[in-house]
């Protein structure tokens, strides 16, 4: 099975400093949406480890997050296309859970769903803790400039073997090209 | 008065297992339902519902062993009939209340209330409240009678001569109040407090209750049974992980599996069996299957979701050797699992294009030919659309020829379930290549669950050619859907059509690449594939009708009615619906369009009611009024802007452009009259009109969006 693992604000939505606190802040990086859907056409599961600390925070509650959710399943499903799984860690960073990047947990729980090695999957993202938590399993980094993108890439210490592509729709266009070349 | 807690429960034979959670949440609810009806339970009621293969009980608390009087008004006739013109009881009057209960005497305190039409006669009385023996006699027979049982069985009673209609023969009834019975009787038994145990397990039999409150604690203690359905289960899921974790794997996740066996079982004991290595060069999905489906045994897994040779088995009883039940249950699976391994190599002798002209006897539907036609017609769609969506053709047309193969071979014939999955081993089997493999796959897949789709346009193309296919040929012998009745799924095959051209047009519009496939075309050129039937046009106008029309109800959750009537009254393709859709939203959030939606409404007005037929053209020649002079300047300015953005596919865009129309058009329907008395120059203003009325209506017609 081909699976890739997206991040979500940044990479499929543009991001704020202050979170995405409620459905109308939620607005998709143009093209994102459509590779997204041309994922799922070349048979590609597509699932999202985001992390959310902004409901342990208060900042939002977990209605609000799934509205948020909901809103961007539909714009999706307009196109045809769909996430296969959406995983997000609701803790901050002093509750030192498993889950919150750059710890694999989400990726792990992802494995096991699908039951797959996470060895070599595409693991797109906009900060160095999408692509370590992704790495760490031995997935294929992949760098994205939107978001906090060019900050990340301006400060280094990325992950061996990182992609770094301008937006979500190189980097699905890579995919998929590099896919066929295997 | 007294309130206690109410326990019932019938003991019977072994249950249909599938039916079983159903009929005991429906035994409870319905009893408990019929005792507040009767006014034998308080607020604080509380029931709660077991069921077991043997039994179906309820517990009940707070349940009163007298209903509290209810006082009634009782309506008797109209004051005219009841009584004479002295005011005495007519004979009718009094036969009425003699049949109630009551005599002439009293007359006198029968109260009148107008009903809007004559003044009646009521009669205020006192309704006795049922005691619980009533009460629960009335609330057993009805929750018996609601059972939603699957098949009726009839039995012979004890008594050698009456016969009862059952589920399954019941063999105990438990109606306990507090510590009291409560006499009541059904199916020819009579209430009482004792019940058996587990049939091999229990440490006493029978288990005498001591009190209602004590059925589940006694029922586990003393007859080694969970009576509660859901407790069960839980206990079924927890040793399910224990056993599966021991072993470093996980069971397969089926709740319907789960279900079954925890209405197999009254005490769940989980062992662990296992089958020969060899059998797992055997697809897994047939060995998951039939332990499934045939043993109820949940398959393990390692940690990347392939099949072990490892099984879990939950069974009723828990020796101190279990040995003999493993052994017994491994013994039954390997016959089962050899079958399918015989099948399977069986099935590989022979390729899958070997077996296409078997499909020749294959009948699909008397009018419409046989499979191996109806292939030959999803073959020449498949590869028309493979051409249009920059696929493979000749792959497509291989996926098709291939596509219905299997249902020839041995598995599918035995595992009806497998049809697809087993075709895309074979075809890989075959050395065929990997995007016709899944392309074969995915037609079961996508079919199985509408959240899939197609993983390739190879596989999108069979899928596209198959359903247009099936909906033609389907609607064309006259068996379109009608009212709940869809027995082909015309619906569900047109939303996946729907969701084909979204998906595909998305992608394609991300390459840069033109979007070819057009619904129209499409359904004429499947309808030129049949020979056996002819396709009316009329056939081809309803099909595309049918799809715009599950498509408009699928984006009511997007947009507003106005809009998709906007859209959708042009007859855009299929694939534009959604771009123009949003151009429309976009617009409704500018100043300008509600004004302008009303004079684009009033402009198609004017246009309809004209005479004879009017051309856009203007000549500006004839313009007199300085506003028709504006209107015409402006149009002349804003038209092309907007043809362009239009052409280009900005529809969003072109509409904006629209804005600069609003100003000039106020003032033109202010200041200039339409009908002037020069026919010449009534002519170019209707012109002038017809031009603006073009050039706002392309992306919708904006005038349904008038309030």
């Amino acid at each position: 099975m081909k699976l890739v693992i997206l991040d979500r604000d940044g990479v499929i939505n543009f991001d704020s400093p202050h979170f995405i606190k409620s459905p109308s802040e939620w607005l998709p990086i143009p093209g994102s949406l459509e590779a997204i859907a041309l994922l799922n056409q070349s048979g590609y599961r597509v699932a999202i480890a985001t992390n959310q600390s902004g409901i342990s925070r208060g900042l939002y509650d977990m209605a609000t997050l799934n509205a948020i959710h909901d809103k961007m399943h539909r714009a999706l499903a307009l196109l045809g296309g769909r996430i296969d799984a959406l995983f997000y860690c609701p803790h901050a960073n002093e509750h030192n859970c498993d889950c919150r990047k750059p710890k694999s947990g989400m990726f792990e729980e992802i494995a096991s769903r699908f039951g797959v090695d996470i060895h070599g999957v595409p693991c797109v993202g906009d900060s160095l803790r999408d692509l370590t938590a992704g790495a760490a399993l031995g997935g294929q980094p992949i760098l994205v400039r939107t978001g906090k993108g060019e900050e990340t890439l301006a400060e280094g210490g990325l992950p061996e073997g990182t992609w770094v592509c301008s937006d979500l729709a190189e980097a699905v266009q890579k995919i998929i090209a590099e896919d066929k070349q295997a | 008065m007294s309130s206690k807690n109410l326990l019932v429960e019938l003991f019977v034979e072994e249950l249909p297992p599938k039916a079983l959670n159903k009929l005991g949440n429906s035994f409870a609810e319905t009893l408990t339902a019929s005792l507040k009806a009767q006014g034998l339970t308080a607020e604080s009621s509380v029931s709660t519902a077991f069921a077991t293969p043997r039994r179906l009980a309820v517990h009940i608390t707070d349940i009163a062993s007298q209903a509290a009087d209810k006082s009634i008004s009782q309506k008797l006739m109209p004051v005219a009939v009841g009584l004479d013109t002295n005011g005495k009881a007519t004979p009718a009057l009094v036969k009425k209340l003699a049949a109630l209960g009551a005599d002439e005497s009293a007359v006198a305190s029968l109260k009148r209330e107008n009903d809007g039409k004559a003044d009646i006669l009521f009669l205020d009385a006192v309704a006795k409240g049922a005691t619980l023996a009533e009460g629960l006699q009335k609330a057993l027979d009805e929750a018996l009678a609601k059972l939603p049982i699957p098949k009726v069985m009839t039995y012979q009673l004890a008594d050698g001569w009456d016969s009862v209609n059952f589920v399954r023969p019941a063999h105990g009834l438990i109606a306990l109040h507090g510590i009291d019975v409560i006499p009541v009787s059904t199916l020819g038994l009579q209430s009482g407090n004792s019940t058996q145990g587990h049939r091999f397990e229990a440490a006493k039999n029978p288990v005498v209750l001591t009190s209602a409150d004590s059925y589940a604690e006694q029922l586990k203690t003393e007859g080694a049974v969970i009576a509660s359905f859901a407790d069960r289960r839980a206990e079924i899921v927890s040793q399910l992980q224990a056993a599966a974790a021991k072993q470093g794997l996980k069971p397969i996740e089926d709740d319907a599996l789960l279900d079954e066996v925890t209405a197999l079982v009254e005490r769940p004991n989980v062992l662990l069996g296992q089958f020969e290595q060899e059998f797992l060069e055997v697809p897994q999905e047939c060995l998951i299957l039939t332990m499934k489906a045939n043993q109820k045994y949940f398959p393990l897994l390692n940690s990347h979701g392939k099949l072990t040779n490892k099984f879990l088995i939950v069974s009723n009883i828990s020796p101190t050797d279990t040995s003999k039940v493993i052994g017994g249950n491994e013994r039954v699976v390997r016959p089962r699992l050899a079958d399918a391994k015989f099948f399977f190599d069986q099935d590989r002798k022979r390729s899958l294009e070997s077996r296409v002209s078997g499909l020749d006897k294959v009948v699909y539907h008397n009018k419409l030919g046989s499979q191996g036609e109806r292939t030959q017609r999803v073959r020449v769609i498949a590869k028309w659309v493979a051409e249009k969506l920059n696929a493979d053709p000749q792959l497509a047309d291989r996926a098709a020829l291939l596509a219905k193969a299997d249902l020839l071979t041995d598995m599918v014939g035995e595992f009806p379930e497998l049809q697809g999955i087993m075709g895309g081993y074979y075809a890989r089997h075959d050395g065929e290549k990997e995007l016709v493999v899944q392309a074969i796959t995915d037609q079961y897949v996508v079919k199985r669950d509408e959240e899939e789709s197609a993983s390739n346009l190879v596989s999108e193309s069979l899928l596209i050619a198959d359903r247009i296919e099936t909906l033609v040929g389907i609607w064309a012998i006259g068996l379109k859907p009608t009212g709940e009745k869809d027995p082909f799924a015309l619906r569900r095959h047109a939303l996946g059509i729907i969701r084909s051209f979204q998906l595909c047009h998305a992608t394609a519009r991300f390459l840069g690449e033109p979007f070819k496939l057009l619904l129209n075309d499409l359904l004429e050129f499947a309808a030129s594939t049949f020979s056996m039937v002819k396709i009316e046009p009329q056939v081809l106008a309803e099909i595309s009708e049918f799809i715009f029309e599950r498509y408009r109800n699928q984006l009511t959750g997007f947009y507003k009615p106005q809009t998709l009537d906007a859209v959708i009254s042009l007859s855009p393709e299929l694939h534009e619906v959604i771009l123009r859709s949003e151009a429309v939203k976009a617009f409704q959030q500018i100043t300008e369009s509600e004004s302008l939606a009303a004079a684009n409404k009033r402009v198609g007005n004017i246009l309809k009611k004209s005479e004879s037929a009017v051309e856009a053209k203007v000549n500006d020649s004839l313009l007199q009024e300085s506003a028709e002079k504006a209107l015409a300047t402006a149009l002349a300015k804003v038209k092309p802007e907007a043809d362009k953005l239009f052409e280009s596919g900005d529809y969003t865009a072109s509409l904006q452009a629209l804005a600069a129309l609003k100003a000039p058009v106020d003032d033109f329907f202010d200041n200039v009259m339409v009908n002037a008395e020069v026919p010449a120059l009534k002519a170019n203003r209707l012109g002038l009109l017809a031009t603006l009325h073009q050039t706002m209506n392309r992306v919708a017609d904006l005038s349904k969006l008038a309030s």
